[in-house]
């Protein structure tokens, strides 16, 4: 009878040990079956019974198998290309805007040690074996990993080569993890503008931080973001520029170059510099982007705008006249005087060419607080440079009144660029404004692949062409602050600026920022093309050749007109016939670095 | 058509031979199926290994690129430029137009035309 009454009303579920009480009696009851036909002398049906019911027990195990391989063979889904992993997470190439790489995804592994798996005899052995083969691995961490008795991290950021390496000493308990690297070839190349990021995450600085989001989504399908620089030219830039801060011994330094028209940022340098690969190594001076992050006094380029201003209100005309015999005395405030040249009456492109602060403070007192406020926030003045870079800061604003507005004198003081601190990609921002034709765009670095912005107009044409001739005057003049930018058949036009540093109680007597707006071809049509470079150096020193002046005529501008003759020819700017027709000039007859007494002094 | 259902209808060990035929077709079908699923396994056995070659190969793309761009980086290229070729940025005056060519190579035949100057051989900035 059956442990488990299957009659009664109420079937509770059969208990482990029923089932077992069941089986055992089934079992039972097939012996006693033997037995009863061995009784009956019929051994012949014991023998059949048995070998039946291992056919079936076979029988059935082979069909639950059939069934089962039938079952996966015929309903199972098919994944074509199992087994490969996808790229998630990976961040895209940056490339320049010729497709040369600037960073990239590199994969790279960290290296563990489980000491479970190395026998006590073997491990000194272990440890041995994996600093001859990966020195840099510290040698206590190695001990650590084997007092701890688990699985350790012992060094990351391993190369395949490396992982090779130590691969092939066939340790047991030495495994990997693979960790997306972000690999920058060009060492300190443009390493402010292109950024860094976290170890293994978003990016922290410059372009990275920047274009964050597109970068990751890039990377997802496998496409690289091409950035707006062209190496060639950014290598040209940091190169004249170290040379020149280390020349002046500068503690920093800035520089930009940007085509006008599209408003793409060609090439940006911060001195000094770090590389993004080695973060440790950068001091914080280093890590701070200097052309978008630092606000300086800009000194007389700042008369680019004011003059720009006058111009295009109609308060002043190029053929205006001004009196610059006496100082300028406004208020309460420090008389303002010009470097004595000599001069008592300058018409308005020798009030730019002389760099006369009393003429353009005349200029800016003639326009008037209200519409100088007007020009100055259209210009980009008064609010950090719009562009993609997280880096860019808001300026220190001229002070003003109570009443909001700006006081005549802070009002002079600003026509020449002291009292109000920018970045030089505000500079930059609104020097392109006015030398495109007098469109407003803001400053990019991605590579710009339609038209370019419309923009706002915040000049006229005709102040546009004026500034742009001004701009050229001032290197071509025989008193002209920019004499030495000139760069024979490139019809360079530029503005200095050598602006006294502020310190505490006032400005500080021998602590200068020297500048350089330069604006390369200014022949042609407004529409052509046009490129802008400025220079920056912060307190740059006297050196040989400069007769004891470190003014920005003998220390930015002759750096703006090497960077201009090296860049020329990457950006298609040919050079004047009438530059190139004799024939084979002697070298020192056209060198754009020699100084030129006649600008001694120049601002 | 008769004949055909006769046939179909006829039985063979008590089993309607139209009841053999459709469980025969059966069989058949599975068999294409498990076929056609066996040979798509290993197709896409294949797909996998090629896109992990093909991944792998990317990888290594992307590591040349990496160690070229490395290797060309203008610091680099500048240092040896200086150090072993005497290369330097090309001035000015070393650029001429092809008429001005023409014209020097006259002077120098001239008899009495004055030597050129001795400037070293112009040399590519876009080498760099």
């Amino acid at each position: 009878m059956s442990p488990i009454d299957l009659s009664s009303p109420y079937r509770a579920a059969p208990t482990a040990r029923q089932l077992w009480r069941w089986l055992v009696e089934f079992v039972w009851r097939i012996e006693h079956a033997f037995e009863r036909s061995r009784a009956k002398d019929r051994p012949t049906d014991d023998a059949r019974l048995r070998i039946f019911l291992l056919l079936a027990l076979f029988t059935l195990a082979f069909c639950g198998v059939a069934a089962s391989a039938g079952r996966v063979a015929v309903f199972a889904k098919t994944h074509v290309g199992a087994g490969v992993s996808e790229p998630n997470g990976v961040r895209a190439t940056l490339e320049d805007r010729n497709g040369l790489l600037l960073a990239t995804d590199l994969p790279s592994y960290d290296l563990y040690l489980d000491p479970r798996a190395v026998l006590a005899a073997h491990r000194a052995e272990t440890r041995d074996a994996l600093l001859e083969a990966l020195p840099r691995i510290p040698a206590e961490r190695i001990e650590a990993a084997f007092a701890s008795g688990r699985r350790s991290f012992l060094v990351g950021g391993l190369t395949m080569a490396e992982k090779a390496l130590v691969h092939d000493l066939g340790r047991p308990g030495v495994d990997f993890e693979e960790t997306p690297r972000r690999f920058y070839p060009l060492g300190t190349s443009a390493a402010h503008l292109i950024g860094y990021t976290q170890t293994r995450g978003a990016g922290l600085a410059g372009a990275e931080h920047a274009l964050d989001d597109e970068i990751q989504a890039a990377g997802a399908a496998g496409q690289p973001v091409q950035l707006s620089i062209d190496l060639r030219v950014q290598a040209a830039l940091e190169d004249e520029l170290d040379k020149a801060a280390v020349r002046f011994q500068s503690p920093d330094a800035a520089a930009i170059v940007v085509d006008v028209h599209t408003g793409e940022i060609l090439a940006m340098a911060s001195y000094p510099t770090f590389d993004p690969g080695n973060l440790r190594a950068a001091s914080p001076e280093a890590l701070k982007n200097h052309v978008a992050g630092v606000d300086y006094e800009a000194g007389s380029v700042f008369k680019v705008f004011t003059l720009a201003a006058g111009l295009d209100t109609g308060a002043v005309s190029p053929t205006s006249t001004f009196d610059v015999s006496h100082p300028l005395v406004i208020g309460s405030n420090h008389p303002i005087h010009d470097f004595d040249k000599g001069d008592s009456t300058l018409t308005l492109p020798e009030v730019f060419t002389h760099s006369s602060n009393i003429g353009a403070s005349h200029v800016a007192l003639a326009v008037g607080g209200e519409r100088m406020d007007r020009y100055m926030r259209a210009f980009g003045v008064y609010a950090a440079a719009p562009s993609e870079l997280a880096e860019s800061t808001r300026p220190l604003p001229p002070h003003r009144g109570p009443d909001g507005r700006l006081d005549p004198g802070v009002l002079a003081y600003m026509s020449f660029g002291q009292g109000l601190s920018v970045t030089p990609l505000q500079i930059a921002t609104g020097m392109t404004s006015i030398f495109n034709g007098g469109t407003y765009i803001p400053l990019t670095i991605r590579k710009r692949t339609g038209e370019a912005p419309a923009g706002r107009r915040v000049v006229s044409e005709k102040t546009a062409q004026t500034m742009l001739d001004f701009m050229r005057m001032n290197v071509t003049d025989p008193k002209g602050s920019g004499k030495s930018a000139e760069v024979p058949g490139l019809s360079v036009g530029g503005k200095t600026g050598t602006a006294q540093k502020a310190g505490v109680g006032g400005y500080k007597a021998n602590a200068r920022v020297a500048s350089f707006a330069a604006v390369f071809p200014t022949a042609g049509a407004l529409g052509d093309k046009r490129y802008l470079v400025y220079i920056l150096l912060d307190e740059p020193k006297p050196a040989p050749g400069t007769f004891g002046f470190a003014t920005a005529g003998f220390t930015a501008a002759p750096t703006a007109g090497a960077v201009i003759n090296r860049i020329a020819p990457f950006l298609g700017v040919k050079r004047a016939p009438a530059a190139l027709a004799a024939p084979l000039p002697t070298a020192a007859a056209a060198s754009p670095a020699a100084p030129v007494s006649a600008s001694m002094g120049a601002d | 058509m008769i004949g055909l259902h006769t046939v179909l209808m006829r039985k063979v060990r008590g089993v309607r031979v139209v009841d053999l035929a459709g469980g025969a077709f059966l069989v058949l079908m599975v068999l294409s199926v498990y076929a056609s699923k066996a040979g798509a396994g290993a197709e896409g056995a294949k797909i996998a290994d090629t896109t992990r070659q093909i991944a792998a190969e990317e990888q290594q793309v992307r590591l040349l690129r990496a160690e070229h761009a490395y290797l060309t980086r203008p610091d680099n290229l500048r240092r040896l430029s200086t150090q072993y070729l005497n290369m330097g940025p090309i001035a000015a005056s070393h650029e001429v137009t092809p008429e001005a060519l023409l014209q020097a190579r006259q002077l120098a035949t001239l008899p009495a035309a004055a030597p050129p100057a001795t400037a070293p051989p112009a040399v590519a900035e876009g080498a760099r």
